[in-house]
């Protein structure tokens, strides 16, 4: 609702005062936890009695948390920075400038990126932790560190749930996205800064909701949520809907906020030809997001709906396949809404690294958009096994077809490191081990888009082994590539190279130790979501398990390394360390209270390495 | 020096309505959803209980109306006739609550037992219309009040206009549910 | 040029020693173990495509490392690469006509013939003889019947459900997801997955729905012989989902006769 308020006074117009307030964040849990108490009593105790009157119902649950969120984003700092001023009355808001900035509600584009950073990284860790107790349960063929099958499966659940909407979704896009966009397009904001500030403490809330399912009851569907299974559900699945409720319109805000900053903030010479490849990434997963966010949204309110009135609209009223259709009409864009990111970052960092110009830059953007287009058309290869023969050979057809642009992103990438000097900086290591482990993904891809292969390959960990290959092999290598190589920008410090590339070798190798061996524990016979498997799988699960676990700890030494150095890494003697083109090292790093003092005037584009000029005109005076 | 229109410049202007029309858009996929689930789901079954006239027919043609009329108060920003935006918002605030009391009152006809899975779809498609049409009329008031506290009326152009869209946005929204929904 | 040669050297070692792994993995079976001649189909398709995409995971696996050995450098500081180039249309050609074909040829083979080997036994001409085992699967255990014998509930002598197969013969199963003992509601349902590992195929089962699957056996085996030869279900289907199993047998004609013979010894 930005867009509407925004024409009253602009962004300043909170004014200072030296009123003490709580801190945003506990004033928000505050009034998150009063507004739950009113709505739930008044719901499971006035409107809607239950016999023997359980205060806590499922109608009651879902309106107190939707009365609890809204009240959560008013405590953090909604109430004085959006809703007051949209009904043109003054607000009394101080913005500190220490760290108490990033635990507040916030306009600037770069304490929003940060704190979708963290938030990010807190789902990332938490979901983490749900899968080393995953893979440590399957370490033994029986039972014993879960006490049943559900409690398993619903840890399963919250571990897909986090990872693909508040990490898998938010991570490269709502925080690198929000902090670095408005700098490499010469910007100072992004276009509208309030819907960014309310859309990142969406997120927090809906890891919380989904982490605290299990209060409401085991759920055991994993994270799709298939029909009729969650209708059967003890409540837990409530929070599972509205968890990605709240996950998904922060991605969808963060959507209509990076689209709209990339077409209208550019700065002056920023031409169609010159948009930074990062912010094409951007882009292209904006509309996709803009598409696909708001369909799964209605779908699981019809899935809401039918727990909590109910309205049963996927067993009595249509089909459990009606569900299977438009959750996977989502669900494959979605993994695409994941992994185009990287694609895009791969595209940006080797240039730089090998300064060399970027090789058939229009065949990587044609790659990213057709990749955009083509991912709407493949959804029915989730469900070879439920349908009929007829009907598999047009979704195997584009399934495989989609193979040839984003091949273009390996064409890209190779076509640059050609004949490069190639500086072999840990960033750069990480992006060639995306590009190698995308690699087995997209190839295991190929197989799996094979229809007579998939009836045997579906649902077993072969998946598995695929899709994290493409998840964490490409998006979560490429994000920490991302890390590496922005953590000058954001901090000013740069890590030790020594720790950094031992610690991305100790990831590669875990990660492809634990993932491949699942390959051939799906050729084996072993079916998913199972705590308990026949013994022959044993000594293979037992391998991968320790791989898994020591995979965990790499990604936490890597957070360690990272933490430490941006606060007592050696300081940068320039800006610009890596020699980039692009816009955002030309800003300060860190940037100062202003991107840009002066808005860069682009002149030619960021990826020509074939000569010392920089892309954007020197402004007179400087230097 | 680009001339303003209120505090916005032009380019800011047109961002702000790219961005709004990109945001009524995407929302207009809900509703998409809901129209093409009937081919999957038991059709598009309405209570007998509910008038097609009363219930369907006419929040449709009071919600159009309301559309129409809020686009009426965006020139009179420009002119700066502000008793005429006024009451032009005004009307068009009335016309869109009855139009949003007549277009969920269905939802209080429907039988709420857990036996008959008829009218389902009917009863959701009534709650997504009537929570766009709330929040168009949320939009209507804050500009209203914002109106109200005598700031100058030329620095309320986007205000004004971006209510316009929303009203349109959700009657024409409402309008393809509406022939899904009684007419296909 | 020096450098496309070394490449190029590199690469088709990498691959000609890739094939030839891949043709011993051949000859050990990449499903493991199969036991239907659809199965061997689809490891076929399998084998074909894993045949072809050697090479190409070996170009990009052998680009990305001589890259980085013969162009790496750890030097930190920024020196500007001495060659510069935008594109290099003869390779961009190459690269896009080479993978629109290689896309064009999977989907004609294996995808669609593959598809049409595979399902050809659905031919009312094939099935004329076909055994038909009733599958039921309801939460969370399955239910075998063979009507053509008036078997109701195959089980073993403790009970479980046991599915016993006749070797060289072609089995119609008719796939149900119901539950015969609910109380009340017998068609509650949820999704299930008809998978036999070793069968190298498996169909999902949707409640309200009867679904097919036709398999050949072409091997003597069971349980104890290689623990793949299991019913599983592979879609979750709750809390229950890890103990849907039942082990399966594949036996001679005679054989199979007997255990029928002493099935309805025991159901009666």
């Amino acid at each position: 609702m930005s867009s509407i308020v925004s024409d009253l006074k602009g962004d300043g117009s909170t004014v200072m005062s030296g009123r003490k307030m709580m801190p945003p964040v506990v004033r928000g849990l505050l009034w998150a936890l009063i507004a739950f108490l009113i709505f739930n009593t008044l719901i499971s105790e006035v409107f809607d009695r239950m016999p023997y009157h359980p205060f806590v119902t499922r109608a009651s649950v879902t309106v107190g948390w939707l009365a609890a969120v809204c009240a959560w984003l008013l405590g953090v700092g909604v109430w004085e920075g959006v809703v007051k001023p949209a009904f043109g009355r003054e607000t009394h808001w101080e913005t500190p400038t220490d760290w108490r900035k990033y635990f507040m509600y916030s306009t600037d584009h770069r304490v929003i990126g940060m704190q979708y950073i963290f938030s990010s990284f807190g789902g990332f860790l938490i979901a983490g932790f749900a899968a080393m107790l995953m893979r440590l349960e399957l370490l033994n063929r029986n039972l014993w560190v879960f006490s049943n099958p559900g409690a398993y499966l619903s840890t399963v659940g919250i571990h897909g749930t986090v990872m693909m909407f508040s990490v898998g979704t938010v991570g490269l896009v709502g925080g690198f996205g929000n902090y670095l966009i408005p700098l490499m397009i010469g910007s100072n904001k992004s276009a509208f800064p309030r819907l960014s500030g309310i859309s990142q403490w969406l997120v927090p809330a809906g890891i919380a909701t989904v982490v605290l399912s299990p209060l409401l009851g085991q759920w055991t569907t994993g994270w799709r949520g298939y029909q009729p299974l969650a209708g059967q559900d003890p409540a837990g699945i409530v929070f599972y809907y509205l968890g990605v409720f709240a996950l998904t319109t922060s991605s969808l805000m963060v959507a209509i906020n990076l689209t709209a900053t990339i077409l209208f903030k550019r700065a002056p010479g920023l031409t169609w030809n010159r948009i930074p490849m990062f912010a094409w990434g951007m882009l292209t997963v904006s509309l996709l997001n803009l598409i696909w966010l708001p369909e799964i949204q209605m779908t699981f309110l019809l899935g809401l709906l039918g727990a909590i009135i109910p309205l049963p609209f996927f067993t009595q009223v249509g089909s459990p396949l009606t569900y299977l259709e438009v959750f996977w009409l989502f669900g494959h864009p979605e993994v695409y809404i994941v992994v185009v990111p990287a694609f895009a970052l791969w595209q940006e960092i080797l240039p730089v690294m090998g300064q060399k110009t970027l090789f058939a830059r229009q065949w990587g953007v044609i790659g990213l958009v057709f990749v955009m287009i083509l991912s709407g058309m493949v959804w029915a290869h989730h469900m070879f096994t439920n349908m009929s023969n007829g009907q598999m050979l047009p979704f195997s057809f584009f399934t495989e077809i989609i193979s040839i642009p984003t091949g273009f992103a390996y064409l890209v990438a190779i076509g640059t490191m050609w004949r490069a000097r190639l500086r072999l900086t840990t960033p750069t290591l990480l992006v060639l081990m995306s590009l190698f482990n995308f690699l087995i993904g997209g190839v295991t891809g190929v197989m799996l888009a094979d229809p007579v292969v998939n009836l045997q390959l579906h649902d077993s960990f072969f998946v598995i082994a695929h899709f994290h290959y493409t998840i964490i092999g490409a998006m979560i290598f490429s994000w920490f590539a991302a890390f590496y190589y922005w953590l000058p920008k954001f901090s000013g410090r740069m890590y030790n190279e020594r720790v950094g590339k031992t610690l991305a070798v100790w990831i590669f190798i875990a990660f492809n130790a634990a993932f491949f061996q699942m390959f051939l524990l799906g050729l084996h016979g072993m079916n998913r979501w199972v705590p308990v498997y026949p013994g022959y799988l044993q000594p293979m699960n037992f391998e991968v398990s320790i791989f898994a676990i020591l995979l965990g700890i790499g990604f936490v030494l890597h957070l360690i390394h990272i933490a430490w150095m941006w606060h007592h890494g050696p300081l940068l003697n320039d800006r610009n360390p890596w020699r980039s083109k692009t816009l955002e090292w030309q800003a300060a790093s860190p940037p100062g209270a202003v991107n840009f003092e002066k808005i860069p005037h682009v002149v030619r584009s960021f990826y020509d390495y074939s000569d010392e000029r920089m892309a954007v005109e020197e402004p007179a005076g400087e230097r | 020096m680009v001339e303003m229109i209120g505090n916005l410049t032009p380019r800011e202007l047109r961002q702000n309505r790219f961005a709004l029309l990109l945001f009524v858009t995407s929302q207009l996929v809900p509703i998409f959803v809901m129209i093409n689930i009937r081919f999957m789901l038991a059709d598009t079954y309405v209570s007998a209980r509910v008038d097609p006239l009363v219930g369907g027919l006419l929040p449709t043609l009071l919600l159009l109306i309301a559309g129409v009329v809020a686009w009426g108060a965006v020139p009179a920003v420009k002119t700066g006739t502000a008793a005429r935006v006024k009451s032009r918002l005004l009307l068009a605030g009335v016309i869109g609550v009855i139009g949003f009391i007549t277009q969920i009152w269905p939802l209080f006809s429907h039988a709420y037992d857990a036996l008959s899975p008829f009218g389902e779809v009917h009863l959701v498609s009534v709650g997504v219309g009537g929570f766009y049409t709330l929040l168009a009329l949320i939009v209507l008031w804050s500009v209203g009040v914002r109106l109200g506290k005598g700031s100058p009326l030329r620095a309320h152009y986007w205000g004004v206009e971006a209510t316009a869209w929303m009203f349109s946005l959700n009657a024409v929204g409402w309008l393809a549910l509406y022939i899904a929904l009684f007419w296909l | 040029m020096g450098d496309i040669i070394g490449f190029v050297v590199a690469w088709i070692v990498v691959a000609v020693l890739g094939e030839w792994g891949v043709s011993v993995l051949k000859q050990h079976s990449l499903y493991y173990y199969t036991i239907t001649t659809q199965g061997l189909d689809g490891e076929n398709a399998f084998g074909f495509i894993i045949t072809l995409l050697v090479p190409v995971f070996a170009f990009i696996v052998v680009m990305l490392l001589y890259n980085m050995i013969r162009f790496g450098s750890l030097k930190l500081q920024a020196q500007r690469s001495p060659k510069q180039f935008y594109n290099n249309k003869v390779f961009v050609s190459v690269w896009i006509v080479i993978s629109i074909l290689l896309n064009l040829l999977f989907f004609v083979h294996p995808t669609a013939s593959a598809i049409e080997q595979m399902f050809n036994s659905e031919e009312a001409r094939y099935n004329r003889h076909d055994l038909i085992v009733n599958v039921t699967a309801r939460q969370w255990q399955w239910l075998f019947s063979y009507p053509q014998y008036g078997i109701t509930q195959a089980q073993d002598a403790n009970g479980n459900s046991v599915l016993y197969l006749p070797n060289d013969r072609t089995i119609k199963f008719v796939l149900r997801s119901y539950d015969p003992f609910h109380t009340y509601d017998p068609n509650a349902g949820v999704v299930h997955s008809f998978w036999v590992p070793a069968f190298g195929m498996k169909q999902d089962i949707i409640p309200g729905e009867t679904r097919y699957l036709y398999i050949h056996t072409n091997k003597i085996t069971s349980y104890s012989v290689n623990p793949m030869v299991r019913v599983q279900c592979a879609e979750v289907c709750g809390p229950g989902h890890p103990f849907m199993e039942a082990p399966v047998s594949v036996v001679s004609n005679a054989d199979f006769q007997a255990w029928v013979a002493q099935q309805k010894k025991l159901q009666s």
